[in-house]
């Protein structure tokens, strides 16, 4: 439906009303705060209605939205830590989003995942909470399984230390 | 010694027997390189997240294609509006021409119609900062608008959007 230019508007939403949710919680997860995965979705869905055209067919819409998404994120959060730099903080404080209401384990998650090179932080998410199959994320990531299960392995132990170090647990 | 061809099995699916090996393939590539035990904090919590979003969000998230562009309802509409008029009124502002906007080709009226509309989504700048990027006769016009933010916007995302519909 949606390569039929004469239903092309109509396909656009129903690909929009698709894939919103989960997209969302892909990018929210990716930034943390509300307000800068709002802005990254609707980027996201501007590419891809933009860029429709360069969507091959023998590769999975949602592995397709998914990369974009997940690029969105990655340039989104290269571009606030610039300017967290300038401003002197580290990192993004989740605790300063109104729509985060984690407890003591759940903020030290964010930040050990905030602590992850990009590329282990895109694989933990998609994984770990979006619960992806190697094989679509291969796809997405554009890397061989075996690298993406080191990265992963490398981001689970790195997370767990973490959060052991700095004993939120007890 | 045979074995019966799973195709004149009736309990089981067609061609289970056939498919097997590729299932066990796929298995096999999803399978982890560790086991879960060994990280208890991660594994042995719950994977909830904290993350809320406002009220009826994902109703209200509303894309909008048209013919030329795509109109969506949330603050960057507004950085695109605030952009539109800053450079409207920082040409007037350089030509010397003391004129307030709505003596220009932008119909402020309209734009401060389109936002009282939208407020409750657009939520960077407020109606008195519209009022007062709106307004020419101001000394400080432009004091209380992050120009960061538009000036970003400008550099960063003008290629996203396409304006041309406010004129």
């Amino acid at each position: 439906m949606i390569r039929n230019k004469d239903q092309f508007e109509l396909g656009f939403q129903a690909l929009v009303e698709a894939y919103k949710e989960p997209l969302y919680w892909h990018i929210r997860r990716m930034v943390l705060i509300h307000a800068d995965a709002d802005d990254v979705l609707q980027n996201v869905f501007i590419k891809v209605y933009k860029h429709i055209e360069n969507f091959r067919e023998e590769a999975k819409l949602y592995t397709w939205l998914y990369r974009i998404a997940s690029n969105e994120s990655i340039s989104f959060i290269k571009k606030r830590k610039r300017t967290l730099e300038i401003t002197g903080n580290a990192m993004v404080d989740v605790k300063e989003d109104p729509y985060f209401t984690g407890d003591q384990i759940q903020i030290a998650l964010k930040e050990a995942i905030e602590k992850l090179p990009t590329k282990q932080k895109q694989v933990f998410v998609m994984r770990y909470y979006d619960e992806m199959p190697y094989k679509d994320m291969a796809e997405v990531l554009e890397s061989s399984i075996g690298s993406l299960k080191a990265s992963y392995h490398h981001a689970v132990k790195k997370i767990e230390n973490y959060i052991i170090s700095i004993d939120v647990i007890s | 010694m045979s074995f019966p061809s799973d195709k004149h099995i009736p309990d089981i699916p067609e061609d289970y027997f056939g498919k097997f090996s590729d299932k066990l393939k796929d298995r096999l590539v999803e399978e982890e390189v560790f086991a879960e035990d060994q990280y208890p904090t991660l594994f042995g919590s719950k994977k909830e997240e904290g993350f809320g979003v406002p009220a009826d969000y994902f109703n209200d998230f509303m894309i909008t294609p048209t013919k030329n562009n795509v109109v969506f309802n949330t603050k960057k509409i507004l950085l695109g509006l605030a952009a539109s008029v800053l450079i409207a009124v920082s040409i007037f502002a350089l030509s010397g021409n003391n004129k307030t906007v709505k003596n220009s080709e932008i119909n402020s009226d309209e734009i401060l119609q389109y936002f009282a509309e939208d407020s409750d989504v657009l939520y960077d700048l407020n109606d008195d900062d519209l009022e007062i990027l709106l307004s020419a006769e101001s000394e400080n016009t432009f004091t209380s608008i992050d120009e960061e933010i538009l000036i970003d916007y400008l550099i960063e995302d003008a290629d996203q959007i396409d304006l041309a519909w406010l004129y």
